[in-house]
């Protein structure tokens, strides 16, 4: 069985070599790992760091947000005939023993798709992202009519099959909640698993704030009006 | 009769019929467009020449004054116009996606004639005829 870990990283070069040495130590019985990296156009070292820890590195000429790499790194895993891929942020907030909890679903068949859900023991979550987490499950609810835990993680899993069904249009962050959309419309069973989530200064400061928030908010309704190429 | 002020709006959107119609000739804008945008200024014209024209529509309207009818549509024209060309930028960024992702994909070796998977719409034998872009 081979596993195709996509982390889309852009200027992520203080600490993806961190990230990309711990995803490599797990030890995952059985399976095939392969790392790939898309490098959304980064100005830093990203692309040689990520190199250097033996990851397959992807590489945007110019950055085209998160959405557009995720995309890309599915195209990536399928071409490398994954069977199962995990998505995973670049910015350290996922604890890498979580994988093997996230594909366990799809091992066992039990699922099409896993989202990692960080709300389901939220401990340690600042509050005023849990509001934002929850207000984003509001807003995939209402548009994409599905009801998650953590519609935002970005800690997933899906078989190759589900892979291939999911289309991503978005080009930055309403990726998460399109993905959502995605698996409500393709009826695909779904999981959620609790995960851990580590907050530091720096994964604080590289998520959505306000008016990141409000822009992807404005991007779905487009979405799901059917504005789009 | 003609005030300076008509000299000069007249002459305006006699102008820019001109250009409309100049980009028509030029296969620049299809048929609709140029109707559309050819209406509009004819009847600017129109407007320009005879001020009071506005005042019957706006009456039948309910609207008070002419100006404001005329106001009113062309706030309407503005909004929409900045609509298109929000879908328009949106429709943009996607295509660009397309273009880098492809890039991408095929820099680090993974383009589509050089696996087996076929994209949805394209046979094998489409691929093989389309061959990839050697590097010079």
């Amino acid at each position: 069985m081979k596993l195709a870990i996509i982390i889309p990283a852009y200027n992520e070069e203080s600490l993806i070599g961190q990230v990309l040495e711990q995803v490599q130590s797990v030890d995952l019985e059985g399976i095939e790992k392969e790392i790939v990296v898309v490098d959304d156009g980064s100005s830093d070292k990203t692309k040689e760091i990520a190199r250097s820890k033996g990851a397959m590195v992807v590489r945007h000429i110019v950055n085209r947000g998160v959405g557009g790499a995720m995309g890309t790194g599915f195209e990536a895993a399928l071409r490398r005939s994954a069977d199962v891929i995990v998505t995973c942020d670049a910015d350290g907030q996922h604890s890498a023993d979580d994988i093997g909890r996230v594909i366990e679903p799809i091992r066992l068949g039990q699922a099409d798709a896993v989202l990692g859900s960080r709300m389901i023991n939220a401990s340690g979550m600042p509050w005023t992202r849990r509001m934002a987490n929850r207000l984003a499950n509001i807003i995939t609810l209402l548009l994409f009519g599905i009801r998650t835990t953590d519609s935002q993680s970005g800690l997933r899993a899906f078989s190759r099959s589900a892979a291939k069904q999911i289309r991503i249009r978005a080009n930055t962050y309403e990726v998460s909640s399109e993905i959502c959309g995605e698996i409500r419309r393709h009826r695909l069973k779904l999981v959620e698993v609790p995960i851990q989530v580590i907050y530091t200064n720096y994964s604080l400061s590289k998520g959505q704030g306000f008016k990141v928030g409000l822009k992807t908010l404005i991007r779905l309704i487009l979405t799901k009006l059917g504005v789009h190429s | 009769m003609i005030n300076d002020a008509q000299i000069v709006l007249l002459s305006l959107a006699v102008l820019i019929i001109g250009v409309v119609i100049r980009r028509f000739r030029q296969g620049r804008i299809g048929t609709l467009a140029f109707f559309l945008w050819f209406l509009l200024w004819a009847s600017a014209a129109v407007v320009i020449l005879f001020p009071n024209s506005t005042v019957v529509v706006a009456r039948y309207l309910g609207i008070g004054r002419g100006a404001d009818l005329v106001l009113y549509l062309g706030a309407i024209l503005i909004l929409y116009l900045i609509f298109r060309m929000f879908v328009r930028l949106e429709q943009m960024d996607r295509n660009m996606t397309k273009i880098v992702r492809t890039l991408a994909l095929r820099e680090a070796g993974l383009s589509e004639l050089d696996s087996n998977r076929t994209i949805a719409g394209s046979l094998p034998a489409e691929n093989q005829r389309n061959k990839p872009i050697s590097p010079s």
